[in-house]
């Protein structure tokens, strides 16, 4: 089986301080100066290709594990870091235009699956529900869509059926907890998990091992999506703003934590405890 | 503008669901309405009262509500005949993902997260929360049919009304076959949601550092008379329960008090307490964003805070019993 998990570098968004927000237009924001990381929910999602991987090799022919990226080189550093967690292929396409990423699912899900349908043929693609930045939360629906695949969102947990081409997915809905046996192939749609909520960390000898592995980095033209142009644009950018705090901190001094804490609910608490 | 609310009766969030779209489309023009109602077990004898009874109803049975798909191929067809401009439909996962996807096989516009959106002339402007809550969005979309799908927010849920009889119309569709899927097991524990009405919420992050600490402010939380919830990294950790996530990907609260402590502030995180009345908030950092949002703020350990906070209210309350000791 080939697996195609699709992830996303984003900045930090909890490191820029209040005033680096301040100065934007039409964006794309620069955040080029903020830690690069993992999407959370990517991260899960690349955890999850790990664990159906090491599966399979007791079950079945082991897993072809490919991780999946649009982005420049600065995504090298994080496709090395999953060559060092035996991912076998690290691909990176890079984008004509970095708004596309941010604002446009539908740009963004043309480039995925012309890889997967064309390139590297995979029968399931995992990827998380959404990044920090675009906030957009469709990429993977529309993934779906575009290969003509069924999907599963919110995914927490996913298992190999057995030797036959299928899986268990586990996911969280309305109603409770749904397990599903499914036919591939499919899209799943990583939401938060529990069972693999973070990342694992290569060992020194992995990293030195994966160092010298080539990252295949394609571009547009390569995957027959030549022209930004061509794809359908639903909607246009009219500006970002900075939304307006109603409100003002105000913070307690004293000198120890139970001062604070004296302080706090004779001023504030008290009354509003006993409304 | 032909316009349709999309709706799942069997979903136990419908009312608070319809409360969204209500508060999301208040000040619009309400003219040529409907709603689409989709229902599994039985027929509905009642509805949510978005805008009155005023709206042309339409029901439409679907026998898998387990699968998006069949979803998808009904609404083609309703639109196929309806035709409508735009459509909204609900805030939680299943109306994202119908928004999304039926806007693409309909070569039109979709947008999830939305929390203003406004008519225009042959196009709908929207905004919507971006870069992690820090900025927002204005976006513009431009083919017909427009699908959104709102922020999740602290609405009121929508009263409900009876089935209005004469405004109702029962389409008769012919069911999606869904062959992919070869069995589904559902463990029915419907999520605990109630604590996020409580008035006083206790709400823990990183910050708390491990599990004990947690079952203390568990204690403390419930000597308090709180509720506790908890920031994504606590959750991940399995330090509580997943039903206990607050944020854009888990409870939108808003409480008389929220007490949020060893929280950075993400915005993705600031997004489901910002509603909240009052806000405390405690973090060991002087710049965390999330004293941002709060209206007072202590530098400090939250353990030690609290710790202090439980003694002074238990000691005003002479004579009560708590039936979790304090150590």
């Amino acid at each position: 089986m080939k697996v195609a998990v699709c992830f996303k570098i984003i900045a930090d968004l909890n490191m820029p301080l209040d005033r680096d927000w301040n100065v934007v237009d039409q964006g794309p924001v620069d955040l080029s100066f903020v830690r690069q990381v993992f999407n959370c929910f990517d991260e899960s999602s690349l955890e999850m290709g790990l664990k159906l991987q090491a599966q399979s090799e007791a079950v079945t022919d082991k897993i072809e594990l490919t991780a999946l990226t649009i982005d420049d080189q600065r995504a090298d550093l994080f496709l090395k870091h999953l060559y060092a967690l035996a991912y076998d292929h690290a691909v990176r396409i890079q984008p004509d235009d970095p708004m596309d990423l941010v604002f446009h699912p539908l740009w963004v899900s043309a480039v995925l699956s012309a890889y997967i349908a064309d390139i590297g043929r995979q029968q399931l693609v995992i990827l998380g529900m959404q990044g920090g930045e675009g906030n957009n939360g469709q990429t993977g629906y529309l993934v779906a869509e575009r290969l003509g695949w069924p999907c599963i969102r919110n995914v927490m947990d996913i298992a190999l059926k057995g030797p036959e081409n299928g899986l268990t997915v586990t996911s969280m809905t309305d109603r409770g907890t749904m397990m599903q046996t499914i036919d591939l192939p499919a899209v799943l749609i990583t939401g938060n998990s529990p069972q693999s909520p973070f990342l694992r960390v290569p060992t020194l000898k992995q990293k030195v091992k994966a160092s010298t592995r080539q990252i295949t980095a394609l571009g547009q033209k390569e995957l027959g999506v030549k022209d930004k142009g061509m794809i359908r644009k639903d909607k246009a950018p009219a500006g970002l703003y900075r939304p307006e705090s109603s409100r003002k901190v105000v913070f307690i001094e004293g000198k120890t934590a139970e001062d604070k804490a004296r302080t706090l609910y004779e001023q504030s608490l008290k009354d509003r405890l006993n409304q | 503008m032909r316009t349709a609310i999309v709706l799942f009766t069997d979903t136990p969030f419908l009312l608070r669901e319809a409360g969204e779209i209500r508060d999301l489309l208040s000040g619009m023009e309400w003219m040529d309405m409907q709603v689409w109602l989709f229902y599994h077990k039985e027929k509905p004898v009642w509805v949510p009262d978005i805008a009155g009874s005023g709206l042309s109803l339409k029901l439409i049975f679907i026998e898998n509500p387990y699968q998006p798909e069949a979803f998808l191929g009904l609404l083609e067809a309703v639109q196929k005949k309806e035709k409508v401009e735009f459509l909204i439909f609900s805030g939680d996962g299943l109306g994202e993902e119908l928004a999304t996807r039926l806007a693409f096989r309909l070569n039109g516009s979709s947008c999830l997260k939305v929390d203003q959106c406004e008519k225009k002339d042959g196009s709908v402007e929207v905004s919507k929360p971006v870069y992690g809550n820090h900025l927002k969005a204005r976006l513009t979309l431009t083919q017909q049919p427009f699908c959104i799908s709102p922020a999740r927010r602290s609405s009121r849920p929508t009263r409900v009304i009876p089935l209005p009889g004469s405004a109702s119309g029962q389409l008769a569709l012919e069911q999606v076959p869904v062959e992919w899927v070869k069995s589904i097991f559902i463990d029915e524990k419907k999520p605990d949601k109630e604590w996020v009405h409580a008035d006083m919420i206790l709400v823990a992050g990183q910050g708390a550092r491990c599990r004990e600490n947690i079952q203390t402010l568990e204690r403390i939380a419930h000597n308090l008379g709180a509720e506790l919830g908890a920031s994504r990294p606590v959750i991940m950790n399995a330090w509580m329960d997943m039903d206990r996530l607050i944020g854009a990907s888990g409870s939108v609260i808003s409480p008389k008090i929220c007490l949020v402590a060893g929280v950075s502030g993400s915005g993705m995180f600031n997004a489901g307490i910002e509603q909240a009345e009052f806000i405390v908030a405690i973090n060991t950092d002087k710049e965390a964003s999330i004293f941002k949002i709060a209206d007072i703020g202590i530098v400090d350990d939250m353990m030690d805070v609290f710790t202090e906070l439980e003694k002074l209210i238990l000691s005003d309350r002479p004579g009560s019993i708590t039936d979790r000791e304090m150590p």
